[in-house]
């Protein structure tokens, strides 16, 4: 079957996204991914390790990352956004906006003297890593992104802001790349299909004050652990906390899941799991480490998950089913105050770190993409899909996998990938009449 | 000869334990060695771009990269080396993850054998010579071995992207247990009515064969040019598929193995599946006791099924819903270790049939006996540390799924892999999940392990749609690691013959010497082992590598 001439948008460049356009360009489809960050490999580029098997997550994904820029069916355009659609016979015509970067991805040879130069160095804290540790103006989030370009934050840089710069980033920049001009482009193009991959936020617990993020310093959510034990991290991978290392680990699961107060009834599927990595990754790197997990039931459902769980605890990780009603400052230390349900007894555990397994929340620009492509959404905001045809949404043609229709682990955003992939075939096939 | 050695810190998994900056000093002293580096992630697009680079910069002829294992982003390597018209059989692997710094972390004892590895790698390589992949047509159709909900998706799918689809199921009919299912979650669907649409539609297409009551007994051939044996009511069957979907369920777990269950002693203690078929027949008195367990077959090490079923808890939650239903007046009682309602809707479900009145008992269950008055269920309450005992009219055990009865017998056909609690091995559980050690024999559903509907539809389809992208090409690479007889050497004894487990050695009777059929070869070596006149060699793996490979490893340093 000829599939050249059909051309498929994905939207969200994590690795749902990434798994739907490369199968589909495997299938011979020429696929436009919009991503709307500076890189693509979402979340799970953000990770150190992943469970159960502990593979570094930059190498499981890395590869595939790399396989979206070279692949010859895949266009690939970041710092963009979809800014209408309207329907066209079967398919759709969308309208993207692909915002400046300000360097020309043609000369910039990501060597990073640029960077070293911009005035802003190391003033700007870092969204890649969950704001811990800082960076330049005009940047690259992390050494292995794609594209492997740098680009201009116009919102930090002080010449595209305000106007005023010495732009020392251009006298430092050897290929000329840099350019102040760039407006960016705004196109429309048709689509026989499209495949949403937005993928997710983390809970803030910060209204959770009994919990002290925000407020008690060795308090940080999953998320920002990650970035911590990342070799890509702010820390080099080093598990420090201001400068030292923290020997008593506290863990605390279901932090805006299974949670009507935080508006989330919902399990979150993954931070169980997550849990349970941090929870050996501190146990090999940190000696003689203290670790409490704090849980209502662990949920190790996939495959190896619960074998995984249990070594987790045969190496030396103390469970206490309970969540803590409070975690407060004790001498030089954090104090733990939890009921351990299976004691009946009331506990103070002193501890250094407390990391809290925030759940899994609809990315906030999904909302705003869901109205431009008139896609319904559940209560809590996840696109909402056919039970049967689980990357089905409202729109036909219009398809949806990974965190994007709710809570998913890598495993199972790789299947809905495939899945989502397969339907936009279909779908097209179809249409055709072939 | 100009090596290139590159060595990857794979972030903190290789450099935590081993000297990497060390060694890539260290080779460099070696006369053949051109260039020798170390990178936090050689898989990276910088890690990758360094590669090319100093090929073409030093016009490398051979490629050392000293990484993860070799079955992981083998491909990737060796294009590096094809995109620089180097012949890609010239790339060697060292695996200093897997092989070192995963097993022990003395950073002394993994750099030392580091090294060794790397520099059997360099002496193996001075041997290799260019191997050219040869070309094949494939076959556009498919085989799918098994019936059920995800076997069905694959099928479909395939069929309408124009495949020739062979579809085997061992029972009489399709559908598999889905079609056993009232209430398929979460979309509360009846699971005979989502079979019937799928039946009907796969039943409509032209290119689609169903064997039914049937089940393959050969397998042989290659990627794109597999020959399948059926044994079909009608005879056997003999097709051509390019490419197979396994996807052939599970078995629901026999609660017989845990005598202390007292199943299929005492009607009064039923599984789930059980509950399915028999609901309308049902008979209780009018405020029934009514007990449900969970983790029935899973997270049970002592009977072999140490994993999570990952279905139970919602079908014990569905169980439960459906008695409180039936009989508001019930008193119903779910006993659990860990709550695993995940799935969507899962949790609002749980919370939902608490507030319905089921009572849930956070318990181990040590024994099951039925008394004339009543099932007496003996167990401990985990949250209050008391031991219980309590009668009830009906003991529902949400059971587990086990591994599918044929897994072994599918495994050693098709030659793929098993994972330890037979079920079918993903190639990596993240990266090629569908992907079997196989070329072009995937694996979809709960036959690689616990799955619901929804993600059982997901894996057949997503399998299906990997093996359509491999077959629409038309065409296939074969691996050059085949073997070659030396007709001077061989002395026609034909040990090698009954050595071959591809049957790819034919006997040429007027020669009386052994040839190889090259595209039926699957380089496994076994002919080489057995020929007692060293007359069969096999491509890319000569002596005088395997030699040189091992004096580098016993070689005074």
């Amino acid at each position: 079957m000829d599939n050249s001439g059909k051309n498929v948008l994905v939207v969200g460049g994590g690795i749902g996204g990434i798994t739907a356009a490369l199968e589909l360009a495997s299938c011979g489809i020429n696929v436009s991914m919009v991503e709307s960050g500076p890189s693509i490999g979402g979340r799970m580029i953000q990770l150190d390790k992943t469970f159960p098997t502990l593979d570094c997550s930059t190498c499981t994904l890395s590869p595939k990352m790399v396989e979206v820029s070279l692949n010859h069916n895949i266009d690939l355009m970041s710092v963009s956004q979809i800014t209408h659609m309207a329907r066209k016979g079967p398919g759709f015509l969308v309208g993207i906006k692909k915002n400046p970067r300000y360097v020309d991805p043609k000369k910039c040879t990501a060597c990073g003297t640029c960077s070293e130069a911009c005035v802003m160095k190391d003033r700007i804290p870092h969204e890649f890593n969950m704001m811990l540790g800082k960076r330049a103006a005009i940047y690259m989030p992390f050494p292995q992104a794609i594209p492997q370009k740098y680009l201009v934050d116009p919102e930090r840089c002080l010449f595209v802001s305000r106007g005023k710069c010495k732009k020392a980033c251009m006298d430092a920049c050897e290929t000329g790349a840099i350019d102040f001009e760039d407006k960016g482009e705004e196109l429309e193009a048709y689509f026989d299909s499209i495949v949403l991959a937005p993928g997710f936020d983390v809970y803030d617990p910060t209204e959770k004050q009994e919990l002290g993020y925000g407020t008690l310093p060795g308090v940080v959510t999953g998320l920002e652990f990650e970035r911590i034990c990342s070799v890509t991290g702010p820390t080099g991978g080093d598990i420090l906390l201001n400068g030292k290392e923290p020997k008593r680990f506290y863990f605390i699961q279901c932090v805006g899941s299974r949670d009507r107060q935080s508006g989330a009834r919902y399990c979150s599927r993954v931070c169980c799991m997550y849990t349970a990595k941090h929870a050996s990754i501190v146990k090999d790197r940190v000696k003689d480490a203290e670790v409490y997990v704090s849980y209502i039931d662990v949920r190790a459902y996939g495959k190896g998950y619960d074998e995984f769980y249990k070594t987790t605890q045969e190496n030396g990780a103390l469970y206490i089913r309970g969540i803590p009603g409070e975690v407060v400052e004790g001498d030089g230390c954090l104090v733990v105050r939890v009921e351990d349900m299976l004691t009946g007894e009331m506990r103070e555990i002193e501890t250094d770190m407390v990391v809290l397994a925030t759940g899994v929340r609809p990315r906030k620009a999904t909302a705003e993409l869901c109205d431009v492509l008139s896609i319904e959404c559940d209560d809590y905001g996840f696109i909402k899909v056919d039970a049967v045809a689980p990357s089905q949404t409202n729109v036909d043609g219009i398809f949806v996998c990974g965190m994007g229709s709710g809570p998913k682990d890598v495993p199972d955003t790789v299947a809905s990938g495939g899945e989502a992939a397969s339907r936009c075939m279909e779908y097209i096939v179809k249409g055709t009449g072939s | 000869m100009k090596t290139g050695i590159f060595i990857c810190h794979c972030g903190h998994n290789i450099k935590h334990t081993v000297d990497v900056a060390g060694l890539s000093e260290y080779f460099r002293k070696y006369p053949q060695v051109t260039v020798s580096e170390d990178y936090p992630f050689l898989c990276s697009e910088p890690g990758q771009n360094m590669i090319t680079d100093s090929i073409e910069k030093h016009g490398l002829d051979r490629v050392i990269v000293a990484s993860c294992a070799p079955s992981l982003h083998g491909e990737l390597f060796k294009d590096l080396l094809r995109k620089k018209d180097v012949n890609p059989f010239l790339l060697r692997r060292v695996s200093i993850r897997e092989h070192c710094s995963w097993v022990g972390d003395d950073m002394e004892e993994n750099t030392e054998k580091a090294k060794r590895l790397i520099l059997s790698g360099l002496y193996g390589a001075a041997h290799f010579i260019p191997l050219e992949e040869k070309q094949v047509d494939v076959n556009k159709s498919a085989l799918v071995l098994g019936g059920g909900v995800s076997g069905l998706s694959a099928a479909l799918f395939l069929s309408k992207m124009d495949m020739q689809v062979y579809l085997v199921e061992e029972t009489p009919e399709l559908g598999g247990r889905v079609r056993e299912l009232k209430s398929v979650w979460p979309s509360r669907k009846n699971g005979a009515d989502i079979i019937a649409e799928m039946e009907n539609e796969l039943k409509a297409r032209d290119n689609v064969a169903i064997f039914t009551s049937s089940k393959l007994t050969n397998f042989e051939g290659f990627f794109g040019n597999y020959q399948a044996t059926i044994d079909t009511p009608n005879g056997e069957k003999k097709v051509m598929a390019g490419g197979v979907v396994v996807a052939i369920g599970f078995t629901p777990f026999d609660p017989d193995i845990k005598p202390e269950l007292g199943y299929g002693r005492d009607p009064r203690i039923v599984t789930t599946l059980d509950l399915e078929r028999m609901a309308d027949a049902l008979k209780l008195p009018d405020k029934p006791r009514v007990a449900v367990l969970h983790c029935i077959g899973s997270r049970d090490e002592q009977i072999g099924r140490p994993y999570c079923s990952r279905i139970c808890c919602i079908n014990a939650l569905r169980a439960a819903e459906g008695i409180k239903e039936r009989y508001p007046d019930s008193y119903v009682e779910s006993f659990y270790m860990d709550m695993r309602a995940h799935p969507r809707g899962g949790e609002e479900f749980f919370e939902d049939t608490q507030e319905k009145g089921v009572l849930f008992t956070r318990a181990n269950i040590a024994e099951i006996i039925p008394e004339p008055e009543g099932v007496v269920l003996h167990g401990e309450d985990t949250l209050l540390d008391e031991v219980f005992e309590r009668g009830f009219d009906l003991v529902v055990l949400s059971i587990g799924m086990s591994s599918p009865a044929t897994s072994r017998d599918i495994a050693s056909l098709l030659k793929i892999s098993l994972d330890k609690d037979k079920f079918f091995l993903e190639a990596h559980i993240k990266l090629r999940p569908f992907d079997t050690a196989v070329k072009g024999i995937f694996i979809a559903g709960s036959c690689s392990g616990p799955k619901d509907v929804e993600e059982s539809i997901s894996h057949g389809r997503a399998s299906a749609l990997k093996l359509y992208g491999f077959l629409n090409l038309g065409y296939a690479f074969v691996d050059p690691f085949i073997s070659i007889v030396d007709p001077k050497r061989c002395s026609g004894c034909r040990m090698c013959e009954q050595a071959c487990v591809a049957k790819a050695i034919k006997f040429d009777e007027d020669k009386h010497v052994v040839h190889v059929e090259e595209a039926a070869c699957m380089g496994c070596g076994l002919c080489n082992a057995t020929c007692p006149s060293s007359a069969i060699s096999l491509k890319g793996y000569v002596d005088t590598i395997i030699g040189d490979e091992i004096s580098a490893l016993l070689e005074a340093m």
